[in-house]
């Protein structure tokens, strides 16, 4: 029941980032999505991955979002005229999207934890609970799924790097000053006579 | 289903509607009970008794933006340390040297950045 | 259930107000005291009813809405920021089992509220429409995400020494050596990081008087401005209780004999939590200010990759000496 409103909010609030005329109302409302997201993980008691999307999404990149459209400095967008231009590829995009998710939800994402076979019988639930969530995914990413865990940091090395090439501007260069070379300054080194 | 999970997370959920509650009565009732008199100049933005002649939604330094990407970067880095540190003990030397892997990977995305200056300030 | 729930909530609320009044004075007082001044000492006895007094005098004033903000926004932010500085506490354990929610992910959970206390400061700075007070935001915001990344990497030191994410089990882990011993460097940058993320003095810049005026919160009056006041100071009472549990072992006795064993628990925590608030002031009354690029590079060059070196040796020596906890 709560996970249904959840979801409507969520659903309601998406739309409203897409829709909204001013782009900062839009991050807000970006926000808003991430925080009932994180409510509905708790529900399904994932408490680790729900404090995860609190402090990675919404303290993190939603700020990012909110620096970058504050800087561009956009007041009202019109939006009529590229809805038309980005619709199929974003729709596009999306299919893609959806068709992974279907796919990968074939897929047993918990190799400790099989749903069908002889297991049945065994109570599992106890199994679970012993464990916290954040042990369970420490003891697997680390080792079994340690790969991934890998191109995650290179992926991360690799936006980094992307990030400042992109941004950095080499030309500025302002004076800076030197603490050391101006107590180093004295007078036998710094008074001489110009012929 | 009422469960022990639930039941933990009980006072949280309580505590957020209390404090939200408590922000809104505060702010309403002084609005309600001071007495508002408000005119055009007391309401225009404070600029050290200039007029404000632009909007102030200004653009700004492009810093700022690469501070806010590369901490998305290193506070993912530190959220990928949580589990890593509670099941250290379960993981054995293999979980280490992985982790000292992904700092290393890390590390040189760190060390280009310090550089190439961009946590330079000027 | 749900109204002793609330009751003990509200108990806790008042404590921490109280507090943060006390604060207040307690500031005025040092300071005074620093700088050969008597500080207020008209209303009460020696300025003890100061505090509420002032708090009366700034819920009878009138609430300013600039023409040109974004009210709802506007009227969002403080309460937002006050309201973040307050359920923080839920999960601070002030005695052994004397805590509202004893989460197993409290430390977690306290990162996650203070990541979202930067959206109070960016909220109030843009919707106020003013230069001041987007500059006040802007700086106050990225200075607040560089010290959190060392803040992240120092917790998770404690973390690995630990082995829970529990605070009250981190606080039981100290039984033996206070974290501050072995990690007395880790303690003094995370007191240092706790000064820069609640925009305290060195690290003023957010609120430089003689540049912005006064930060963010420029355009707020009366109660607008009181909850940020609060919720700032509610914020510094947090992270002194967060430090003193984490590195201080928080309601542990000094020494776990005699005459050191007769105050309760709950009353040391509560000394540490106030040697840090004179810790605090202090600070603010004997520092100058610090420029802006020596902050950042101070936060990236110096803090984050000394905690990140720090994490590693800690878990190089717990993992090699098999001092790991379970």
């Amino acid at each position: 029941m709560l996970f249904l409103l959840l979801s409507i909010v969520l659903i309601i609030s998406a739309i409203l980032v897409i829709s909204a005329q001013n782009p900062v109302h839009s991050v807000f409302f970006l926000v808003l999505v991430f925080l009932t997201s994180a409510f509905s993980l708790f529900l399904l008691e994932i408490e680790f991955v729900s404090l995860l999307f609190v402090l990675v999404y919404v303290g993190a990149i939603a700020v990012l979002f909110l620096f970058v459209v504050m800087m561009l400095d956009i007041k009202v967008t019109k939006q009529e005229k590229d809805f038309m231009i980005y619709l199929p590829m974003g729709s596009f995009l999306g299919l893609i999207f959806f068709l992974e998710i279907f796919l990968t939800l074939q897929e047993n994402f918990v190799p400790f934890l099989p749903l069908s076979g002889r297991e049945l019988y065994i109570n599992w639930l106890n199994c679970i609970d012993s464990l916290t969530n954040i042990k369970v995914l420490g003891q697997l990413l680390y080792t079994y799924y340690f790969p991934f865990f890998l191109i995650a940091g290179i992926v991360l090395l690799v936006a980094m790097v992307g990030a400042i090439v992109l941004t950095l501007n080499f030309t500025q260069k302002a004076k800076h000053q030197f603490v050391f070379r101006q107590i180093l300054r004295e007078k036998k080194n710094s008074i001489y006579l110009i012929k | 289903m009422p469960s022990l999970f639930y039941e933990e997370y009980f006072p949280v959920w309580i505590a957020l509607f209390v404090s939200i509650f408590l922000s809104i009565i505060i702010f309403t009732l002084s609005y309600i009970l001071a007495i508002q008199n408000p005119d055009t100049e007391k309401l225009s933005s404070y600029e050290c008794g200039f007029d404000p002649y632009e909007d102030a939604r200004n653009t700004f330094d492009i810093r700022f933006y690469l501070v806010a990407i590369l901490f998305i970067i290193f506070d993912l880095e530190a959220v990928f340390f949580f589990p890593w540190a509670i099941s250290l003990s379960h993981i054995t030397s293999w979980g280490f040297w992985t982790m000292i892997d992904f700092i290393i990977e890390l590390a040189l995305g760190f060390f280009y950045a310090w550089k190439i200056g961009a946590l330079e300030w000027e | 259930m749900l109204v002793l729930t609330i009751l003990k909530i509200l108990s806790v609320v008042v404590i921490v107000l109280i507090g943060v009044a006390y604060f207040t004075l307690a500031e005025r007082k040092i300071m005074g005291t620093i700088q050969r001044r008597k500080g207020p000492n008209v209303v009460g006895f020696q300025g003890l009813l100061q505090p509420l007094a002032d708090g009366l005098k700034l819920f009878v004033k009138e609430s300013i809405l600039p023409s040109n903000a974004n009210k709802t926004l506007f009227i969002l932010a403080p309460m937002l920021t006050f309201g973040l500085s307050l359920i923080g506490w839920v999960v601070i354990p002030f005695g052994e089992s004397l805590v509202l929610a004893d989460i197993n992910v409290g430390i977690l959970y306290l990162l996650a509220v203070s990541a979202l206390g930067v959206y109070g400061i960016i909220l109030a700075g843009w919707s106020s429409n003013s230069k001041y007070a987007f500059l006040g935001a802007l700086r106050s915001a990225a200075q607040m995400v560089s010290y959190e990344v060392s803040i992240g990497f120092i917790l998770i030191t404690v973390v690995l020494c630990s082995g829970s994410f529990n605070l009250s089990s981190i606080v039981l882990a100290q039984e033996k050596v206070w974290f501050c011993v072995p990690h007395l460097p880790m303690f003094v940058l995370f007191f240092i990081s706790a000064l820069a993320e609640t925009n305290r003095h060195p690290f003023d810049l957010p609120e430089a008087e003689a540049e912005l005026v006064s930060g963010y919160n420029v355009e707020y009056s009366a109660m607008g401005f009181a909850l940020f006041f609060l919720g700032e100071y509610a914020n510094m009472l947090l992270m002194s209780a967060l430090t003193a549990i984490l590195f201080l072992g928080g309601w542990l006795p000094l020494l776990d004999i005699f005459p050191f064993t007769i105050i309760p628990n709950s009353v040391w925590f509560g000394l540490k939590i106030g040697g840090f608030v004179v810790l605090f002031i202090v600070m603010r009354a004997c520092l100058p200010r610090f420029r802006y690029d020596q902050l950042m590079s101070l936060g990236w060059k110096v803090f984050l990759p000394f905690s990140l070196g720090w994490l590693i040796l800690t878990a190089s020596v717990l993992m090699s000496f098999n001092w790991l906890p379970n």
